[in-house]
């Protein structure tokens, strides 16, 4: 008693911690330890108020499982007070795993079979929180008995716990279903409405199990006045109607009758989605479902609003040319401050438009672009991209100007989708042969803009944009137009701080356009390919001019290329020393310079066609290659580090940017330095012995760098992280240490996929952390399969069909009669005869005949009045009784 | 059918939970804060429906209503109508408005249980059981004077048998 004189009460307690807001850690700290006191006391009152406290504390995240013991003791008195806190406590802190279980059962039980209404709606209600399998299966006969009780609360709720026991114990729905439905035709309206309310929820998850209660539906939808069973029934029918197309017609006249009359918005809305849902081939219907929704779409109540645009995006799924209405009132709608109706638009619109409106929509989206915030602007982006690359670009016709719109979208700033609209643009430029001439012009406003180069510089995914754009310049420099100018834009001192593989891409495509235009301009016999870069020259003094262009545009690279040199990426620094080698070739005079650079085109002008994500798989590996080993231990770790330290920094992931790339810099240094120590003769006949190998393999194995399905295309690119699959001739060359093109394209494919491995490893868990998750119990370790999902399956039965031999609901137990006075008060288990579950009623009189004599008389008028009911039981309680 | 009901404070402060699935406490606390993360960022005039996927895995959707200083937050699955689950969060306010006259975020903090309570009234085993408020005040007055009444009667019998726990 005297721990009550000075019990906090949860009022206390509360006040306690609101005026203790500067160290509530500490004061939480110490209530709790007051309350494992508290609740260990004798007094039923402190124990009460001790586990009051720990349920408010339970909310706030604090864990009580621990207190499950005493939970059920405060559930087991028979205070009314006293016991809800119980049951309060047990429904938020109980689950399947919760050992004290067993001891709640009886508890119930002697609640669901109180005269109490009170007690056995607190009974009902814990039930419905905390069932698992074994309370259901030992609880729902009395649940069951309770439906056929006279008082209408009563039925109704017992009605919506049967159905957290179905969902707990499935066998037990056939058995139970005759019954449910039979108070279909209760006399009390609540009483159908949550019958209904649970039907729908069965109906909903599987349908095609209660196609032959439709005229029964039906009837009740003519006859039901309260809008909320209306609705139910509108979902049932929503549900039912896909599977069986006659029950359109039987339904469209009274829809309409509700669309007409009905004046609640919530009402007309579920015939909306219950016309969109299955009823889409009646066009009567769907025209005045559209009519009523367009009242929607145009209300200034976000809410309908939104709605009508959910309704919509079911309609554009199903119809979406009767839908094309909408089209102008969804663009409109981009506009809105509401980022839920704003996404639920875009999907309107991505599912509306047409390969004839697709520039004009794009536009539109488009236009929303400037005054969006970051992440509206890139869902826009993405609605655009997605939507242009839909099957195979299937709705873009003028590619021309779809790279323009790439363009744009890779100028946006804040975008994330750098890695995709650098795919396409590639994929484009390699794919359509007309279009390479575009893309080159398309890019070039990328690549000559400064600012773009600065706002990679900044992080960003459009660093990935320029890596395609460097990579499209040099790749296809016959189409570059400016070449001076294209050299200084990829010799720009804002390069340096973008990631090193786009630096490397910078400096390769610097080589190529200036072997391309040198060999253009100095070997006379390429007359038929002069479309390059020696447009521009006088027709006179040809040769004098076309060499110092060639000298000019050397000596603009040697005096720049140099800036490379302290890149910590030994590929940059790799890829700039055979740049210096290339230029170094150059002797002034053309005659000897014609041919070497004759040569040296001839290996850059070898198209690169797209290749297939599964080619390499298709080429036999040689016998003696060794993939597996690395060559060299100590590189092999030094460069894998390098790499992920880079993509780190690159991707502004590392949250030790600054160090990481410090780090990276001594280790790659490093190696860059042992890379180097090759003289440049033998780096550039590697660099050839590579390029030869890798062309007599291509002729070998031509068929199978065909252009594969676009599918397998699509695979490569999105796995090669540093788009090795699109350009194979990087992965060729970047390892010049060995001279076998093929096993560099192995080792680095090798390599590539780990890291890959890595990152995708990376990814998801980062994924993991992010989504909250939210499992359900699976604490019995029993199934991957979460019980409530394995339940549900398991109620895909069909509940009409007539019930088996055997077949029927757990008989009732008599509870114990001499329950809860026990010692120590923990409620015993009382293994009394069993009585047949028709015999419900009486067995409970039996077991507790004291309080209750009184009200036997009225227990007894009760059975008389439902005697008709339990004649019905006697097919179930037949077979029940039988065993 | 209704996954859970919420009512979190301006602050992200829990002030009234009830899950209708079992989730461990980490779990709740987790959608707790999640769906708080999704309505605390918008706006007064927007609608009143959050799609998102990651809260219990998907096929769910948030519906709330923002009153003073307390978010009273359902979510739900497909089930249950949108308009209908927004009335049903209004019926609940009135419930408590009616119950406590004039209702405010101190009369849920201190008053849990009869929060609690009353809820249980209009929703049982995450299906709606009641949408009438006069009837659910009703009812749950009936339970409060059973409650009481039934510790008055308690109380004699109680010194001639007393409990022992």
């Amino acid at each position: 008693m005297g721990i009550s004189l000075f019990q906090k009460s949860l009022r206390d307690m509360i006040s306690g911690m609101r005026s203790n807001r500067n160290n509530e850690e500490k004061y939480i700290q110490k209530t709790m330890e007051d309350i494992k006191k508290e609740l260990k006391s004798t007094d039923m009152k402190v124990k009460t108020v001790a586990l009051q406290k720990l349920t408010y504390l339970n909310m706030l995240g604090f864990d009580m499982s621990w207190a499950a013991f005493h939970v059920v003791e405060v559930m087991s008195t028979p205070k009314l007070l006293h016991k809800v806190v119980g049951y309060q406590a047990a429904a938020q802190s109980f689950n399947e795993s919760t050992d004290v279980m067993l001891l709640v059962t009886n508890l119930i039980k002697k609640d669901l079979i109180s005269t109490n209404p009170t007690e056995r709606s607190i009974g009902l209600d814990c039930l419905s929180n905390i069932v698992t399998l074994d309370l259901a299966r030992d609880l729902i006969a009395d649940v069951y008995g309770l439906l056929s009780s006279s008082s209408a609360p009563c039925r109704k709720r017992s009605a919506l716990v049967l159905y957290c026991c179905f969902l707990k114990y499935p066998d037990a729905l056939r058995p139970c279903f005759k019954g449910l439905v039979e108070h279909l035709e209760d006399n009390e309206q609540s009483v159908v409405c949550s019958v209904v309310s649970v039907l729908c929820e069965l109906v909903i998850r599987h349908p095609h199990n209660y196609l032959e209660m439709a005229p029964l539906f039906y009837r009740l939808l003519l006859s039901s006045t309260n809008n909320w069973m209306t609705m139910k029934l509108l979902k049932i029918f929503g549900a039912l109607t896909p599977l069986e197309p006659r029950l359109t017609k039987k339904i469209a006249e009274p829809l309409k009758g509700i669309m007409q009359q009905t004046m609640a918005k919530s009402l007309l809305f579920e015939c909306i989605t219950t016309v969109c849902s299955g009823m889409t081939a009646n066009e009567d219907i769907v025209e005045m479902a559209l009519g009523h929704l367009k009242d929607f779409v145009l209300d200034s109540d976000p809410n309908l609003k939104y709605l009508g645009f959910k309704a919509l995006e079911q309609f554009v799924r199903h119809i979406p040319q009767s839908v094309l209405r909408f089209g102008n009132a969804a663009l409109m709608c981009l506009s809105t401050a509401d980022p839920t109706i704003r996404s639920s638009a875009l999907r309107v619109i991505s599912g509306l438009v047409s390969k004839k409106d697709l520039k004009e929509v794009v536009v539109r989206i488009l236009d929303h672009v400037p005054a969006a915030d970051t992440a509206y602007r890139n869902e826009l982006s993405d609605v655009v991209l997605k939507i242009c690359r839909r099957e195979k670009y299937a709705l873009v016709s003028d590619f021309s100007w779809y790279l323009n719109v790439l363009v744009e979208l890779a100028r946006v700033p804040g975008s994330t989708h750098g890695k995709e609209i650098a795919f396409q643009i590639t994929d484009i430029a390699c794919r359509v042969e007309a279009m390479r001439e575009d893309a080159v012009q398309a890019v070039r406003t990328l690549l000559i803009d400064p600012s773009v180069v600065e706002m990679a510089g900044e992080g960003g995914s459009i660093a990935e944009v320029l890596e395609a754009t460097a990579w499209i310049t040099g790749e296809y420099a016959s189409c570059v137009e400016h070449p001076k100018e294209t050299i200084e834009s990829l010799l720009q001192p804002g390069i340096l701080k973008l990631p090193c593989r786009v630096q490397a891409m910078y400096v390769q495509a610097i080589l190529k356009v200036f072997v391309h235009v040198s060999n253009d301009l100095l070997c006379e016999d390429d007359d038929d390919n002069n479309d390059g870069g020696g447009g521009e020259e006088g027709e006179e003094d040809v040769e004098i001019d076309k060499n110092a262009v060639v000298g000019e545009l050397s000596d603009l690279i040697t005096a720049h290329v140099g800036q490379y040199a302290c890149s910590p990426d030994p590929e940059v620094v790799e890829r700039m020393s055979q740049l210096k080698a290339v230029l170094s070739l150059r002797t002034g005079d053309q005659a000897s310079d014609g041919p070497t650079y004759r040569r040296l085109h001839s290996i850059i002008s070898q198209e690169l066609l797209p290749m297939s994500g599964k080619a390499q798989r298709k080429v036999p590996r040689p016998e003696d290659l060794e993939v597996v080993t690395p060559i060299m231990e100590e590189f092999y770790d030094e460069d894998v580090d390098g790499t992920a330290a880079e993509h780190e920094v690159g991707d502004g992931e590392a949250a030790d940017g600054p160090e990481a790339e410090r780090a990276a810099q001594f280790r790659s240094a490093d190696a860059a330095q042992a890379l180097t120590e090759a003289t440049d003769e033998q780096r550039r006949h590697a660099q050839e012995h590579a390029k030869n190998q890798l062309k007599e393999h291509r002729q070998r194995h031509g068929i199978f760098y065909l252009a594969g399905e676009d599918k397998e295309a699509e695979g490569g690119a999105v796995d090669g992280d540093d788009g090795s699959a699109g350009l194979p001739e990087q992965s060729a060359n970047s390892e010049t240490g060995s001279a076998d093109g093929a096993l560099a394209g192995q080792q680095g494919g090798g390599m590539d996929s780990a890291y890959s491995k890595m990152r995708k490893k990376k990814s998801r868990h980062r994924k993991k952390s992010a989504v909250v998750e939210v499992r359900r119990d699976e604490d019995d370790g029993m199934a991957a399969d979460s019980p409530v999902k394995q339940a549900r399956n398991a109620l895909d039965v069909n509940p009409l069909a007539p019930l088996e031999s055997g077949e029927g609901l757990p008989e009732v137990e008599a509870y114990p009669t001499h329950y809860g006075a026990g010692e120590g008060g923990i409620p015993t288990y009382d293994a009394a005869p069993t009585t047949a579950m028709a015999a419900g009623p009486e067995a409970d009189l039996i077991g507790d005949a004291a309080p209750r004599e009184a009200k036997r008389g009225k227990e007894k008028r009760r059975r008389r009045k439902h005697k008709s009911r339990k004649h019905q039981q006697e097919d179930a309680g037949a077979e029940a009784a039988a065993e | 059918m209704i996954r859970c009901f919420l009512v979190i404070n301006n602050f992200g402060k829990p002030r009234l939970m009830k899950f209708y699935e079992r989730l461990s406490n980490e779990e709740r606390q987790r959608v707790i804060e999640s769906a708080y993360g999704l309505v605390s960022k918008r706006l007064e005039d927007l609608c009143n429906f959050v799609e998102d996927d990651s809260l219990f895995g998907g096929e769910t959707q948030l519906i709330y209503r923002h009153f003073a200083t307390l978010y009273f937050i359902v979510i739900c699955d497909k089930a249950e109508s949108e308009l209908g689950i927004l009335d049903l969060i209004q019926v609940y306010v009135e419930t408590l408005d009616k119950s406590f006259e004039n209702v405010c975020e101190l009369d849920i903090i201190f008053n849990q249980q009869k929060a609690g309570l009353i809820l249980d009234q209009m929703v049982t085993g995450g299906l709606v059981l009641e949408t009438n408020s006069q009837e659910i005040v009703s009812k749950y007055k009936e339970l409060e004077r059973n409650m009481k009444q039934q510790e008055r009667e308690l109380k004699s019998p109680v010194a001639s048998s007393p409990r022992t726990f």
